[in-house]
């Protein structure tokens, strides 16, 4: 997998874009003390590298969703079309993990309906509240 | 409280891309860039919890990303949910049910820094743990993202 060689001042933008993605370059400019066409530049290139998406954490209690629901399962990869699947992630030995939001019992019905007729086994099948989510500050990875 | 049909797109419009600006909001949703400012300002430090950005942690120099979950005996669980909170290469931890107590999830520079981890975990005499190592991202923070079928059907 390429590595890109990355400068302090990715790091200083990261974590900036971390804390609050809606961060104008202006503002990115100040606080870091970067000239903002350097930042605009650099912006960019983190994206382009270092960035996966940028997101929105709601809290999904107000659209009826109690609580995230996660599947590790494990033999063929079902075929899922389901609304609910927030994150899917291949892990090792041939897993998945299946995060869900179901907001209604219909959503919970349509999606094990459509595991039902796949041929993979569910390993765990549990339901989870976050305690913290995405915490990690860029530069605190450096800080040893 | 839940989101009228207005809510909801805005709402979706920051799930596929929270950097997205208040005017190409705007032209997409038709709804004006006035509104959908007081909307996104009602809700920040609220029901939006934060405008994020999901890293590649491999590009970082962190090639190792573990889910555990973990059971641990009553008397320690408030002091292990301490040390997995604080500890600075747990990026993600929740309460599960079904017979665990956490699921975490983890980054690492390589296998030498997952075991030193997962030593000072055996430290708290946790009960049972089972890690699967995250190869890739098949769907990146999913729900409620898109804005077409928020138009069409709602939630």
């Amino acid at each position: 997998m390429g590595k890109i060689v990355i400068e302090k001042k990715d790091i200083d933008i990261l974590d900036i874009l971390r804390i609050n993605a809606r961060s104008s370059l202006s503002d990115i400019s100040r606080e870091t003390n970067i000239p903002l066409s350097t930042v605009f530049d650099r912006v960019r290139r983190v994206e382009s590298n270092l960035i996966k998406k940028y997101t929105s954490f709601i809290d999904f209690g107000n659209i009826g969703v109690r609580n995230k629901r996660g599947l590790i399962i494990t033999g063929e990869m079902p075929e899922l079309k389901s609304h609910s699947i927030n994150k899917i992630m291949r892990l090792d030995e041939g897993r998945l993990f299946i995060e869900l939001c179901h907001n209604s019992q219909n959503s919970v019905k349509e999606f094990d309906e459509e595991m039902k007729k796949s041929k993979c086994s569910i390993l765990h099948d549990f339901e989870y509240e976050p305690i913290v989510e995405e915490k990690i500050i860029p530069s605190t990875l450096f800080n040893e | 409280m839940g989101f009228n049909q207005k809510e909801l797109l805005i709402m979706s419009h920051l799930r596929e891309n929270s950097r997205k600006n208040l005017t190409k909001i705007s032209k997409e949703t038709k709804i004006a860039v006035s509104t959908i400012f007081d909307k996104i300002k009602k809700y920040e430090g609220g029901i939006i919890k934060k405008h994020t950005c999901i890293l590649d942690f491999t590009k970082l120099g962190f090639d190792v990303r573990v889910k555990m979950i973990l059971k641990c005996p009553r008397p320690n669980r408030d002091e292990i949910q301490e040390f997995l909170v604080r500890h600075p290469r747990v990026n993600s931890v929740y309460k599960i049910n079904n017979g665990y107590d956490f699921l975490i999830e983890g980054i690492f520079r390589h296998m030498k820094d997952l075991s030193e981890f997962t030593e000072k975990l055996d430290g708290y005499k946790v009960k049972d743990r089972h890690e699967y190592f995250v190869l890739e991202d098949l769907k990146i923070e999913s729900f409620l993202s898109d804005p077409s079928y928020i138009e069409m059907v709602g939630i």
